[in-house]
């Protein structure tokens, strides 16, 4: 009998700081015992136990103050913070994961080499989204800790948000994530592409398996540019962030696409137009089959480039004024 | 209705009055299951498992005060108002009042 209410003393304390714990004991087989009132009946003590309820709960009556890592206050902030978080960390690491796969396989037919790399892409994905959830609910941690310390902030009325202008046209909230995976998963695809230009565009030959004997770039000249492309695709990235976070096409919006597409198409000219783009070696390459001359040839170029750029220039501009044309008929709708 | 709801909502209203029904109790001295025994009799209601916290919480706040008497068979622990929870339940006390005679007007118990 004094086993039981031992046990069920001990599933209370064992949850409490360890200085309240022997006071709390004390105070509870006493009021146990005055409740038994001499009754050495088990049947009586399992009924103060049962009216006494749940350890864990009156456990946290005990406790000085409710303890939680993230309070109601911050919950909604977070799940929001780490979803988007999520998306952006999982489809990276799907990218850069399937790269490193796609050629670090030890499998040597196609079955193993498919399952490899599938279940490496899903271990990728999940190492990357457990070390992303870790590090968001460290972060809002945190503030909430540093919130609930005795010089609390108080909040000001300049930080309330501004409306979201009701009679901007919205961005469907699927359809702006959609835009941002999309632009994370092409954007690193393409550095990664020109950063291992050398293995991958070229004069493909047959050797063991096809592989590039002739790169068509010249790599120093791609290696300056890469930055370039780099910040191109961190500010589409920041672009497309801004149409998840505001969910229409407001100013800011509007803003950010028209400065991320604008930044995209001259890093992309600039490109183009790099005179020492084209390894000379492929050129050899190409004249040795004497389909071509050298002049025949730098005009090719010159095309594909301006053909490339011409494309690009058109949808451009036909996206921005399709997007400012939205923003401008909606504003004047309002007044 | 939802029974489950009605219960809610009333132990939600009870919740701040037991700290004033275990405050008026203690201006004598009182150990846990006597004061919980005097409270039932006088037909309020609270469980033994709020009780017991609710005193501990009091008495670190300062409002009660106690002491572990161990002349008899076993200790128990006594409490009462301190100095402080004197006064602190002089002012609750008020404050009561002024919520009953408010919510008096507003839903017609007394017509003035």
């Amino acid at each position: 009998m004094n086993e039981l209410m031992e046990r069920y003393i001990y599933a209370v304390v064992k949850r409490l700081p360890e200085k309240q714990r022997e006071e709390v004991k004390k105070e509870l087989r006493s009021n146990i015992e005055d409740m038994l009132q001499g009754s050495k009946r088990i049947e009586d003590l399992e009924e103060i136990l049962t009216q006494l309820g749940e350890p864990r709960i009156l456990a946290n009556e005990y406790r000085d103050k409710q303890r939680h890592l993230i309070g109601p206050a911050w919950m909604d902030d977070y799940l929001n913070v780490l979803k988007i978080v999520m998306v952006v960390v999982v489809s990276l690491a799907l990218v850069f994961g399937l790269f490193e796969d796609l050629f670090n396989t030890d499998s040597n037919n196609i079955f193993g080499f498919v399952f490899e790399v599938f279940f490496k892409a899903i271990g990728n994905m999940w190492d990357a989204a457990l070390s992303a959830f870790a590090v968001v609910t460290l972060v809002f941690v945190g503030i909430e800790a540093a919130e609930s310390s005795p010089k609390k902030r108080t909040w000001k009325l300049q930080d309330l948000p501004q409306l979201p202008k009701e009679d901007s046209p919205k961005i469907k909230r699927g359809h702006a994530i959609a835009g941002l995976i999309f632009e994370i998963i092409f954007g690193s695809i393409w550095i990664f592409l020109l950063y291992y230009n050398v293995s991958y565009i070229g004069w493909f030959e047959e050797g063991t398996g096809w592989t590039v004997t002739v790169p068509l770039f010249s790599n120093a000249a791609i290696m300056t540019y890469i930055p370039a492309f780099i910040i191109s695709v961190i500010i589409g990235i920041a672009a497309e962030l801004l149409k998840v976070f505001y969910g229409a096409w407001n100013l800011q919006v509007v803003l950010g696409h028209t400065i991320h597409k604008f930044i995209a198409f001259l890093v992309m000219v600039g490109f183009l137009s790099m005179t020492d783009l084209i390894n000379p070696l492929f050129t050899e390459q190409v004249l040795s089959y004497g389909v071509m001359d050298a002049t025949q040839i730098a005009e090719m170029y010159h095309g594909i480039a301006i053909g490339i750029i011409a494309l690009t220039a058109l949808g451009v501009v036909a996206d921005l004024i399709k997007c400012w044309i939205l923003f401008l008929k909606r504003g004047r709708q309002s007044k | 209705m939802d029974p489950n709801l009605m219960q809610n909502l009333k132990s939600e209203l009870r919740r701040g009055t037991q700290m004033l029904a275990v405050l008026s109790q203690l201006e004598k001295m009182q150990y846990g299951y006597s004061l919980l025994q005097d409270l039932t009799e006088k037909n309020v209601q609270i469980e033994a498992g709020t009780l017991y916290p609710l005193l501990r919480r009091l008495d670190t706040q300062g409002l009660l005060e106690s002491e572990w008497d161990t002349s008899e068979s076993r200790p128990r622990k006594y409490y009462r108002l301190s100095k402080e929870g004197i006064q602190i339940y002089e002012e609750l006390k008020q404050e009561w009042k002024d919520i009953v005679s408010e919510i008096e007007k507003l839903t017609g118990g007394e017509t003035k």
